[in-house]
């Protein structure tokens, strides 16, 4: 196991580089890994990773901050992913987005303080037929309505 | 040799040149700010655009730093569908930076005034060119700053915004930036380089051994010497370049002196 100065544990990142035969072209999907380890993408993680691979952390931050997909913060356990899209919002997603903020204490883009949930919006996750639609983690949940909310969030309380 | 027509001028040129380097160099006016003659062509800023009429009379906007030249093509600069473009990318570039001469100076030439459009965020004063960027990375190979985010939130930026290690201070990004939110401060030995108020890094500045005046930085030097450039300084007798010419100079009137 190593570790780097501040104590922050990089065996997990190694194992990952280490099934990279070459770095280049590869660094998207080599980020996609470690933020499966990490659940984001923490700075210990990108200064380890430019300092195996030799990219720049800079190179790094660039490509951590332009796809939607990277979080350079911590998320919740379940992430909730609230379409906005075109279609969601006449049918009244902001009013369902409104209820889970509401009901979590925390706006979009942010993490409860036990670390449990993340809101996230997203344009349109392609399913218009079922709007208003909230996903969270793998599920798509259709037809959501305010009234919806406390129970839907109740089921990911008790999976912990 | 090609030949192309230039609004009214007939010119010949060599295969592969672009639009761009044609109409310099026989003083035709297209105006540009992502455009630097050591970069290779990015195609952003969209101010160089020009006209390309077709045997058929169809014509098409292309920009011109892009463009190569081919043989009988027909260019038009400065047509009035040209210069209303010309106007609408100026009118967006003065909504971000609005206190920037270059821009201010490309605003007066086209007509353009007060922008029509509604500030949705406090300008930071970059227009995005990225010659910086490019610079830093395509001819110092450091990489300091990049462009973070995207979108309307994209900035030039340090990774985290924090200090760049990779930042040698060579000041090159200050001297391609067009509208000045890169600038660098000069205090106590040492070289500070900002773009707007984030500090991209400080580095060492070093005294020339003849004249004494601080022409460079530590880290640059050292950089300089692990490139292998041809002429890098002596990292351990950095001599300014006015002064190696005179030392030069000296070297070659010595053996004059003899007769």
């Amino acid at each position: 196991m190593s570790e780097t100065t501040t104590g922050f544990d990089t065996g997990g990142i190694d194992t990952i580089l280490a099934r990279y035969d070459g770095f280049e072209g590869h660094l998207i999907g080599i980020l996609h890994e470690v933020q499966k380890l990490y659940n984001y993408l923490p700075r210990e993680a990108l200064e380890r990773v430019s300092e195996q691979t030799g990219f720049t952390l800079e190179r790094l931050y660039s490509i951590a901050t332009f796809y939607n997909f990277f979080s350079l913060e911590p998320r919740g356990k379940h992430v909730i992913r609230v379409c906005t899209g075109t279609a969601c919002h006449v049918k009244g997603a902001p009013r369902v987005l409104q209820e889970i903020e509401e009901r979590l204490e925390i706006s979009s883009d942010e993490t409860t303080p036990d670390g449990q949930f993340s809101i996230e919006h997203v344009h349109c996750v392609g399913t218009c037929s079922l709007a208003p639609v909230v996903v969270v983690d793998q599920d798509t949940h259709s037809h959501v309505k305010p009234s919806k909310v406390r129970a839907l969030l109740k089921n990911y309380e008790d999976k912990g | 040799m090609i030949s192309i027509q230039l609004n009214d001028l007939q010119v010949e040129c060599e295969q592969g040149r672009t639009i761009l380097e044609v109409a310099r160099a026989h003083g035709v006016e297209i105006p540009t700010l992502c455009h630097h003659p050591s970069l290779p062509p990015a195609g952003l800023c969209r101010l160089c655009i020009v006209e390309q009429e077709w045997p058929d009379g169809e014509r098409s906007v292309k920009s011109s730093c892009t463009l190569q030249a081919t043989d009988g093509m027909k260019i038009l600069t400065d047509t009035d569908r040209v210069h209303s473009l010309r106007a609408g990318v100026i009118e967006l570039l003065l909504l971000r930076a609005p206190h920037a001469t270059s821009i201010r100076d490309l605003a007066n030439l086209y007509g353009v005034e007060q922008p029509a459009l509604t500030q949705l965020q406090e300008p930071d004063g970059c227009v995005l060119c990225g010659l910086c960027v490019r610079t830093c990375e395509q001819s110092m190979a450091r990489e300091a700053i990049t462009c973070a985010q995207r979108s309307t939130g994209r900035s030039v930026a340090t990774a985290f915004h924090d200090r760049s290690e990779n930042c040698v201070g060579c000041g090159s990004c200050v001297n391609v930036c067009p509208t000045g939110v890169l600038h660098l401060e000069q205090q106590d030995g040492v070289r500070r380089i900002f773009w707007n108020d984030q500090l991209l890094n400080e580095t060492e500045l070093v005294p020339c051994e003849d004249c004494g005046d601080e022409f460079t930085t530590r880290q640059l030097l050292d950089w300089t010497a692990q490139r292998g450039k041809p002429n890098a300084v002596d990292t351990e007798h950095p001599v300014c370049p006015a002064c190696a010419r005179q030392r030069q100079a000296r070297r070659m009137a010595r053996p004059l002196a003899r007769y």
